[in-house]
C-alpha cells in the first residue's frame, strides 16, 4: 500500500493517532545516545560481579577451592552452589496455572557435574572489575572430564552418555495424528522425502546481558536489569528463600532481546552477590561470555515426507523433528511444541503424522529466539513445497494456492481458523512486488527467485491462561499517565501504549507519560515475548482508557444534557459528534469528575482466551490464541564459481491486522527479515565437542548493511486481529519465512537444493560439484 | 583483562632500549585494534604496552625518486584515501580499503596490519593452549578447519590475516626495521616465517624491534596491479582467499607477473610456478586455472578446507582478468 493509500485508510477509520507513522517518543534520545541502558548505571559503593564458567562441556566437579580468591584484597564475596539458599529449581508447564507435562531442572550454579562449556560455576564480587577477574583465576576447580554427547541423535539412543543425572536425555516428545498417514501416502501420486538441518543461531543483540542490584532502605533487593521478563522477580526471590515481594525488578530500555533475555540472565547472580555483600553490585557480560552463556535458537534435524496428487493437492505429511536442547531444559519443551503444531505450515493436509523430540546434549543450551521453533520447520516444509512443485511441474505459487488453509478450515491439530487467513493474498502480493526479474551481469551469475509462506502465533499458549494489566490515569490538566509493566525491547512497546491512550482519550501524544517495567510500581503485564505485548497490554490499556472515557462522557452528557453516545473526545475537548462546534474543554469535565468523586483512573486486566491442554496422544486441541500470516519473497543471484549469494530483492508481506504505528511495524518487518536472512546465508554457531568456536562477532558473522537491500514491506490490514483496533503481532512473524524464501530462490537459480543452513559459498560450490 | 602500564616513548631508540631485557612482558602497540582485543581476551597479558603513537612522525606517505615511503603508523584509512597510492598502486589501495570497517581502518595502521596475529579460532580461545601458545598440538588439524591453511601448515595451520601483506609483497615492497643490533631493510617477503621456523611467531620481528617504514619501488611503465579478496559476507571479514597480482601487460599478455595469495597459508604465498606458466602467454581462464592448480599442487588440505584450492583458481583468474 502506498503512503497515500495508508493515510486514506487511516482517515476513513476516523483515527487521529492510531495508524499514523509517528516517530517514537524516545527516538531522538536513542539517536543522540542519551538513552540510558543497564550498563550505564553506577551506584555509590558499587562492586563488580564476575562469573566463573566451566572450561569443560562435560565433567564432574571433584572439588572447588575458593580460599585463594577470598584472600585477594578487594574481593568481597566468592560464592559457589553451596552458598545459594535454593540452587535448584524445577520448571513445569504452566505459569499462573500448573498443567504438568514435563519437568526441567535449572541450576543457578553448577553442582557436582557440568553440562555445557560456559556453565556458571562460581560468582565473585570485588571492588574493581580487574580484581574480580583476577579472583576468578584463583578459584581452583578440580574437574574430571567426562565423555559427553554432542549430537541429539546420538544422545537419543539407548545407552548414550547421560547429560544430566538419572533422567533421560529425551526431555519430552509430542505427537500430531490426523487420520492414518499411510493412507494419505497411498493416495499420493508424488512423494518427496528429505532431511533438513538447521544450526544454532545467536541473538547477537547489540547490548550484552547487564544489570545492577542493590538493597533499598526497606531491605528489598532491587535489580535494574536488561530483561524481557521482569516477573522473574519471583524465581529470584525463591532462590534466596525470600517472600516474592522482597525482590523488585526494574527493567531498563533494552538493546535487543529477540528471546535471549527471556530466561533469567544476570538477575540471580546479582541478587546473590548483593544479598551476601549488602552492597550494590554490577554485572555485565562480555560479548564472548554472552555468546557462551545464553540460549541459542535450537538446532534441528527434520525428516520430512510429503505426498500430493498429480494435480497438486497435498495428501499426506509425515515429519520427525529432533531438537538439540543443549545442557539444560530451559524453554526447549515449549519451543518444541511450537514446532510440532507448526510442522504442517499454513496448509490443509488430510493425513498427518508428526513426531518430535527435544534432547539434552553437552552443547550450549538452546532456548527462546524470535520465532520460537517456527522458522526451523518453516524452512523444512517450504523447501518441501518447492520440491513438490518441481516434481509436479507447477509453479511454487500454484502448488501453494491449491493447499493454503482458509478461514473456517482446520489445522492438523483440529484447530479451526476462525479469522481472516491472508492466503493466497500475501503470497500473490509478495511475488508481484518482486517485479520484473533482474538480468545476470556475468556468465557466472545465475538469478533465482523464491517465496515462502508462514503462519506464526502471537500471544502465549492458551493453556498458560495469560493475562496483562495496565493503569491509565488522567491528571487535572488533561495529561495522561500510563503505568504498565511492559518491557520495551526497542520495538516500540511503550510507544504503542501511549498511542492507544492518546487515541481513546483525545489528547496529543506529548501529553502522555508512560511508566514501564517495575514490579513494585507498574501493574504486571507479563513477558515481552511470544509477540504478545501489543495484543495483551495494548488491550489492557485500551480497556482502561475506555473506562475513563466512559466516566468523562457520562459526566459531560449530564452537563450538556445529551446522551453520552452522542459525544466523543477530541483534541482535549468533549465534542458533540453531530455538532462539532459544541464543545467543552476536557479540563472542565475532569474538574467536575474530580469534584464529584468520579474515578479518573482505571486499572484494567485483559485475559487471553483460556483453554485446557491439548491431547498429548494425538496433538489435537488449541494451543495458540491466533496467528499472523505472511509470505516472504526473494530474488537473489548466485556466483556459480565462488558460490556466493547476493540478495537483489526482498519482500515481506504480512497481514498485520492493523498497523498501530506503521513505522514500528516496518521496523519489525525489516529487522525480522534481516535476522532471517542471516539465518539463511551466514549465521552459524560452530561447536566442536561442545566448544564454541565462534564466541565473538568476528567469527560469528551477521549481515552488514552491505548484505541487505531495501526491503519492500507490504503491509496488509485485515483488521481481523485479536489486538487493539484489530491489530495482530508482527515481532516474530517477521522472521519466519525469509530463510526458506532465500533457499528456494537459490534452488531456482541453480536447480539444486541445499538441505542445511546456512548457505555458505563453500556449501553451494560443493553442492554444485556433486550435481 | 589484566591491568597494564602504558609507556609513551618519544623516539624509536627509546623503544629498542626499553624492551631489550623484558621479552614478552612488553608489547608494542600501533593502532591497537588487534593487540587490545588480544589483551581483553586474555590471550596475551603484557605488563607494559608501548604506545608507538607517541613517537612523532611515523605517519606519512612520501614519494621520492626511488619510490614511495610509508610510515608504519600511517592509518589504513589514510592509505586507502591517498590519491598517489590509488593511482599508482591500486593493489595496495584495494587491500587497505578491504580491511574490516571504516572505524577499524581509522584506528588500524599499515605496520600493525602487517604484524597482526592469526584469527584461528583455537588460537583466539583463551582456554585452548595450542602450539602457537606454547601447547603441544594444533587443534585445527583434526578439528574444525574450514578457514585454515592448505599450504605451509604442519605444526600449525593458521592463515596469515593481513590484507596489506600479499599486496605489498606483490609490489616488491621492502620494510625497514629498527633493532638494537642496528637498523636493517629487508624485502617484506623475507619478513614472514612458517611455523616450522618458529611456531609461536609469524615473522622475524624480535620483541625489541620496531617495523618503522614500508618502501615500494616506483612503478614501471605499463605496470598494473590489483588485490582481490573473497569473503563470506558483503564487507568486514577476513579473507577466505585473496589474490594480489602485479605485472606489465599489453595485448592480453603479461610480460612479467607477480602473484601472491592470502588466506591460504601461514604466510602470504607467492605463486612463482603460476607466474612462470602465465608469463608470455595469451590469458585464458584455462591457462590461469591450470597455472594455479599447478602452483597449488603441493597443497595439503585438511578435512574441511579443500574448497580453497578451487576458490583460489577463480579469485586469481578474475584478478588477472581485471588487469587486461
Amino acid at each position: 500500500m502506498s503512503d497515500a493509500q495508508k493515510k486514506e485508510k487511516s482517515f476513513q477509520s476516523g483515527h487521529k493517532i492510531i495508524g499514523k507513522p509517528l516517530a517514537r517518543h524516545d527516538a531522538w534520545d536513542k539517536v543522540f545516545g542519551k538513552t540510558v541502558y543497564a550498563d550505564d548505571y553506577f551506584l555509590p559503593g558499587m562492586l563488580y560481579g564476575k562469573v566463573l564458567r566451566s572450561e569443560y562441556a562435560a565433567a564432574n566437579i571433584l572439588s572447588i577451592d575458593t580460599s585463594e580468591a577470598e584472600k585477594l584484597p578487594g574481593v568481597k564475596a566468592v560464592m559457589t552452589a553451596k552458598d545459594v539458599p535454593n540452587n535448584e529449581t524445577i520448571t513445569r508447564f504452566g505459569q499462573t496455572h500448573s498443567v504438568g507435562g514435563f519437568e526441567g531442572l535449572y541450576r543457578i550454579l553448577a553442582y557436582k557435574k557440568v553440562r555445557f562449556r560456559g556453565e556458571a560455576v562460581a560468582l565473585v564480587a570485588a571492588e574493581t572489575e580487574v580484581i574480580a577477574q583476577k579472583a576468578l583465576k584463583l578459584i581452583k576447580v578440580d574437574y574430571k572430564p567426562l565423555l559427553g554427547v554432542f549430537n541429539p541423535i546420538e544422545a537419543k539412543k539407548p545407552g548414550a552418555y547421560k547429560v544430566g543425572e538419572s533422567e533421560s536425555n529425551v526431555i519430552c516428545s509430542y505427537k500430531v495424528r490426523k487420520d492414518d498417514v499411510e493412507k494419505g501416502f497411498a493416495l499420493s501420486d508424488v512423494i518427496v522425502e528429505n532431511t533438513y538441518r538447521v544450526p544454532a543461531q545467536d541473538h547477537a543483540y547489540i547490548e550484552p546481558e547487564s544489570g545492577v542490584a542493590w538493597i533499598d532502605d526497606d531491605g528489598v533487593i532491587t535489580i535494574r536489569v536488561s530483561t524481557q521478563v521482569i516477573e522473574h522477580f519471583r524465581e529470584v526471590a525463591e532462590v534466596l528463600g525470600l517472600p516474592h515481594n522482597r525482590v523488585r525488578v526494574i527493567g531498563t530500555m533494552i538493546g535487543g532481546g529477540f528471546g535471549g533475555k527471556e530466561d533469567i540472565t544476570v538477575e540471580s547472580y546479582l541478587a546473590l552477590l548483593t544479598w551476601k555483600t549488602k552492597r550494590p553490585v554490577k554485572l555485565t557480560y562480555t560479548r564472548e561470555e554472552s555468546i557462551l552463556a545464553h540460549g541459542k535458537r535450537h538446532p534441528y534435524f527434520m525428516k520430512y515426507r510429503t505426498g500430493a496428487t498429480n494435480d497438486g493437492k497435498l495428501m499426506a505429511l509425515e515429519a520427525e523433528l529432533i531438537s538439540d536442547a543443549g545442557g539444560y531444559v530451559y524453554l526447549s519443551p515449549w519451543v518444541l511444541l511450537y514446532s510440532t503444531v507448526g510442522a504442517t505450515g499454513p496448509y490443509d493436509i488430510p493425513y498427518v503424522k508428526v513426531d518430535s523430540y527435544t534432547v539434552l546434549t553437552n552443547n550450549t543450551f538452546s532456548s527462546a529466539m524470535r520465532g520460537f521453533g517456527v522458522p526451523q520447520v518453516c524452512f523444512a516444509y517450504e523447501s518441501q513445497m518447492d520440491e513438490l512443485a518441481l516434481r509436479l511441474n507447477l509453479s511454487p505459487l500454484e502448488v501453494r494456492k491449491k493447499n493454503y488453509l482458509k478461514k473456517g478450515k482446520a489445522m492438523a491439530t483440529g484447530r479451526v481458523l476462525d479469522r481472516y487467513v491472508a492466503f493466497p493474498e500475501t503470497a500473490e502480493k509478495a511475488l508481484a512486488a518482486l517485479g520484473e526479474q533482474s538480468k545476470p551481469k556475468s556468465p557466472a551469475e545465475k538469478i533465482g527467485r523464491g517465496i515462502a509462506s508462514g503462519m506464526t502465533s502471537y500471544g502465549r499458549m492458551v493453556f498458560l491462561h495469560d493475562t496483562s494489566r495496565s493503569y491509565v490515569g488522567l491528571d487535572m490538566d488533561g495529561s495522561v499517565t500510563v503505568r504498565c509493566g511492559v518491557q520495551d525491547l526497542g520495538g516500540g512497546q511503550s510507544s504503542s501504549l501511549a498511542q492507544i491512550a492518546a487515541e481513546v482519550l483525545g489528547v496529543p501524544m506529548k501529553d502522555i507519560k508512560v511508566y514501564i517495567a517495575d514490579t513494585a510500581l507498574t501493574p504486571l503485564a507479563g513477558t515481552t515475548t511470544a509477540t504478545r505485548q501489543l495484543y495483551m497490554s495494548g488491550n489492557a490499556t485500551l480497556k482502561a482508557a475506555k473506562e475513563i472515557k466512559k466516566n468523562l462522557l457520562n459526566k459531560a452528557a449530564d452537563i450538556l444534557e445529551v446522551k453520552p453516545e452522542s459525544l466523543d473526545l477530541q483534541d482535549k475537548k468533549v465534542v458533540v459528534k453531530e455538532a462539532p462546534d459544541q464543545t467543552i474543554p476536557l479540563t472542565d469535565v475532569i474538574a467536575t469528575c474530580a469534584s464529584d468523586g468520579i474515578p479518573l483512573y482505571n486499572v484494567a486486566q485483559f485475559n487471553a482466551p483460556f483453554r485446557e491442554l491439548i491431547d498429548f496422544k494425538t496433538g489435537q486441541g488449541q494451543v495458540f490464541p491466533d496467528f499472523t500470516f505472511g509470505t516472504h519473497a526473494a530474488e537473489i543471484s548466485v556466483d556459480v564459481e565462488t558460490g556466493k549469494v547476493k540478495v537483489l530483492k526482498l519482500v515481506a508481506c504480512l497481514d498485520v491486522g492493523k498497523a498501530i504505528n506503521p513505522l514500528s511495524v516496518e521496523g519489525q518487518l525489516e529487522g525480522g527479515t534481516i535476522q532471517g536472512l542471516g539465518y539463511a546465508l551466514m549465521e552459524d554457531v560452530v561447536l566442536k565437542k561442545g566448544v564454541t568456536l565462534t564466541p565473538s562477532l568476528s567469527e560469528y558473522l551477521i549481515p552488514t548493511s552491505l548484505d541487505v537491500v531495501d526491503i519492500d514491506k507490504v503491509m496488509l490490514e485485515s483488521g481481523d486481529g485479536l489486538g487493539p483496533f484489530g491489530a495482530k503481532g508482527v515481532g516474530e512473524p517477521s522472521v519466519t519465512s525469509i530463510a526458506p524464501a532465500v533457499v528456494n530462490a537459490v534452488c531456482d537459480a541453480l536447480g539444486i537444493r541445499i538441505f542445511d543452513l546456512p548457505l555458505t559459498p563453500e556449501k553451494i560450490v560443493k553442492a554444485l560439484k556433486k550435481s | 583483562m589484566t591491568n597494564f602500564k602504558i609507556a609513551e616513548p618519544q623516539t624509536i631508540d627509546q623503544v629498542t632500549s626499553l624492551t631489550i631485557d623484558k621479552k614478552d612482558k612488553y608489547k608494542l602497540m600501533a593502532g591497537g585494534t588487534d593487540l587490545l582485543a588480544e589483551i581483553k581476551d586474555e590471550i596475551i597479558e603484557p605488563e607494559v604496552v608501548v604506545d608507538l603513537k607517541s613517537i612523532p612522525d611515523l605517519s606519512y606517505i612520501k614519494k621520492e625518486k626511488n619510490g614511495v615511503r610509508i610510515g608504519a603508523l600511517t592509518s589504513l584509512a589514510r592509505l586507502a584515501e591517498d590519491t598517489l597510492i590509488k593511482n599508482e598502486y591500486p593493489a595496495l589501495h584495494e587491500a587497505a580499503n578491504s580491511v574490516a570497517s571504516p572505524q577499524l581502518r581509522n584506528m588500524g595502521t599499515a605496520g600493525g596490519n602487517l604484524c597482526q596475529r592469526p584469527r584461528c579460532w583455537y588460537y583466539r580461545d583463551p582456554q585452548v593452549k595450542c602450539r602457537k601458545k606454547g601447547g603441544g598440538r594444533c587443534f585445527a588439524f583434526r578439528g574444525k578447519n574450514k578457514y585454515h591453511a592448505i599450504l605451509g601448515g604442519g605444526l600449525c595451520y593458521i592463515v596469515h590475516p593481513s590484507d596489506l601483506a600479499p599486496a605489498l609483497i606483490a609490489l616488491d615492497a621492502e620494510i625497514s626495521i629498527n633493532s638494537p643490533k642496528g637498523n636493517t631493510t629487508i624485502p617484506l617477503t623475507n619478513f614472514y616465517t612458517l611455523p616450522k621456523i618458529n611456531v609461536r611467531k609469524e615473522n622475524i620481528l624480535a620483541p625489541n624491534e620496531v617495523l618503522r617504514e614500508i618502501k615500494i619501488p616506483l612503478i614501471k611503465k605499463e605496470e598494473k596491479s590489483t588485490y582481490s579478496k573473497f569473503i563470506e559476507r558483503g564487507t568486514w571479514d577476513f579473507a577466505i582467499v585473496s589474490a594480489a597480482v602485479k605485472g606489465t601487460v599489453s595485448g592480453g599478455i603479461f610480460r612479467d607477473i607477480t602473484i601472491v595469495l592470502g588466506g591460504v597459508a601461514p604466510v602470504p604465498w607467492r605463486l612463482t610456478k603460476a607466474e612462470n606458466i602465465i608469463k608470455g602467454k595469451k590469458i585464458t581462464e584455462d591457462l590461469v586455472r591450470k597455472a594455479t592448480r599447478e602452483a597449488l599442487k603441493e597443497a595439503k588440505p585438511l578435512e574441511e578446507n579443500g574448497y580453497k584450492k578451487e576458490l583460489a583458481e577463480i579469485v586469481l583468474y578474475r584478478a588477472v582478468l581485471s588487469l587486461l
